[in-house]
């Protein structure tokens, strides 16, 4: 499991967001943010630097 | 009045040997008496689907029917909108939304005659559920009311295994169509991305929304599918195309299709129970002795499908709350409100990561559909569970089977392949290409009427 963000990066996106939290919310929350974390890295796959975002379909080669 | 399928009930309306105002009077009054057991209902409109169903009546008696579906009670999942009646998202945030008009999808099955006998509950947004702190409560599952019913389509799955609706709406972001037909033991369709308006639907993440029905059929979720489809210029999800015949060939077979099992979903990257295991190689078994080729399909590992799906869920899910959140946080269910504030984690990279990732696994399994026309896999890892072990973090503690599928857009199908040993039912999952729905549904049809399954229903409480 990836970690979470450190206690001020997630303030700093909890305030940019304007949600203000308990303390027991803000830990609890912070924790989830590793499974974030762990899909974050998960689609960062090595890939050409030109490769396109995705669309909804892939083109058909011809 | 045993529950008819609307096949059937549209047979005894032409025959005259079933009265639309009985059908809809029997099934309100066994919505109304169930409610406080399953709650899948959270609005009733009694006066008005009395007024349609003698309208409809009148209509079947000359002769007349005013569509394909004349008659045929049925109710909307609470995000979509109706013109004069609340639509809430099953949330405190919109208590007071009263749309002016009616969803796309709304006014499409109204045109086609079909009947509303209210709204019915979802997860909060579609994503907060189940959860116990909304003005209304969780579904709870016909088959056990001690379980979950699947989600976010929760109310309108409880409400056709539970026969008190012919069928009704559901949208499927990541699952939250096929998740309760899954565990609720009832047929359920996510079209193709793009083949059924969301104009008038609460949105959750645009690049993944779509619309779709359940029912107690595959040839049911046929007959709702044909009345939604088609494009509707103000959706620009829209696929400008003529609208398929999903209903005509259903009956085809399954002759020389191309089955691709992909055994590593369910068997290895999670694996499933001993009886969805057993139900899965009974729907393999089916299309087999139904004339399927059946091979197997190898596509990247289901994590790989959810990482890249989550992160854009809850990042396209944040950006459509971001206002409310900052203004009215507290009036969500503690579930969304704080899955909603992880998603304010994600970062702008991570979302056009995921979007790149995106693009690689829809190419992955575009290169398997070349071998295969239709997909197989589970459609849950096994039986519903007890709703109370249903977690805040539980979609991002492991993966689903469903996602995949919102990823690329492709129709996927959920059809009951068997029971548990708890008596619980267990559903398959059919994937066809992109927009070859009407084929998805012919082989759901195939397997159900192999498996012979539909008559059982669940035993009610009341």
């Amino acid at each position: 499991m990836a970690d979470p963000l450190s206690r001020p990066v997630f303030d700093a996106v909890m305030a940019r967001a304007g949600i203000v939290l308990s303390e027991s919310e803000a830990e609890g929350i912070r924790a989830a943010s590793a499974h974030v974390r762990g899909f974050a890295a998960a689609v960062r796959v090595p890939r050409p630097v030109s490769a396109e975002p995705a669309i909804v379909f892939a083109p058909r080669v011809a | 009045m045993a529950t008819p399928t609307i096949a059937e009930a549209l047979r005894g309306f032409e025959a005259k040997t079933l009265s639309p105002r009985e059908l809809v009077h029997d099934c309100l009054d066994r919505a109304e008496r169930l409610n406080p057991v399953v709650h899948a209902f959270i609005r009733f409109t009694r006066e008005a689907a009395m007024a349609a169903a003698a309208e409809s009546e009148a209509r079947w008696m000359a002769g007349t029917p005013m569509g394909p579906l004349d008659g045929i009670p049925i109710a909307h999942k609470d995000i979509y909108e109706t013109a004069g009646v609340p639509t809430t998202g099953h949330s405190r945030v919109l208590l007071d939304n009263r749309p002016a008009e009616d969803a796309a999808v709304v006014r499409m099955w109204k045109q086609a005659g079909a009947i509303s006998l209210g709204k019915l509950a979802t997860h909060e947004f579609a994503w907060g559920g189940p959860s116990f702190d909304l003005p209304w409560p969780p579904a709870r599952n016909p088959w056990d009311i001690s379980r979950f019913t699947g989600g976010s389509s929760s109310g309108t799955g409880a409400a056709v295994a539970a026969g008190v609706i012919l069928g009704g709406t559901g949208s499927d972001t990541g699952g939250s169509i096929r998740m309760p037909g899954a565990l609720c033991g009832v047929a359920g369709i996510k079209p193709t991305y793009g083949l059924c308006s969301r104009t008038g639907v609460l949105p959750l993440a645009a690049s993944l929304d779509t619309t779709g029905p359940l029912a107690w059929t595959v040839e049911d979720c046929a007959r709702l599918l044909q009345a939604m489809v088609g494009h509707d210029p103000r959706d620009p999800s829209s696929a400008n195309r003529p609208a398929p015949d999903v209903l005509g060939g259903i009956g085809d077979g399954v002759k020389g299709l191309r089955v691709g099992v992909v055994r590593h979903f369910h068997e290895t990257d999670l694996p499933v129970s001993a009886a969805m295991q057993g139900a899965i190689d009974a729907a393999i078994s089916a299309l087999r002795e139904a004339g399927a080729e059946i091979g197997e399909a190898t596509l990247p590992p289901l994590q790989d499908f959810n990482a890249a799906g989550w992160l854009i869920l809850a990042t396209e899910a944040f950006a459509i709350h971001e206002p409310w959140l900052r203004t009215r946080y507290r009036d969500y269910g503690e579930f969304l409100r704080e899955r909603l504030a992880v998603a304010a984690t994600v970062s702008g990279a991570d979302y056009l990561q995921a979007q790149r990732r995106r693009r690689e696994l829809n190419a992955a399994v575009s290169a398997q559909m070349e071998r295969f026309d239709i997909l197989l896999t589970a459609a849950a890892p096994g039986e519903a569970r007890p709703i109370e072990q249903m977690t805040k973090w539980a979609s991002f503690e492991g993966p689903n089977f469903t996602m995949p599928f919102n990823l690329t857009g492709q129709p996927a199908l959920v059809v009951n392949g068997g029971f548990s040993p708890a008596g619980l039912p267990l559903g398959v999952q059919l994937v066809g290409g992109a927009f070859e729905d009407a084929l998805v549904l012919r082989a759901g049809h195939a397997v159900e009427q192999a498996m012979g399954l539909g008559a059982r229903r669940p035993k009610l409480p009341v």
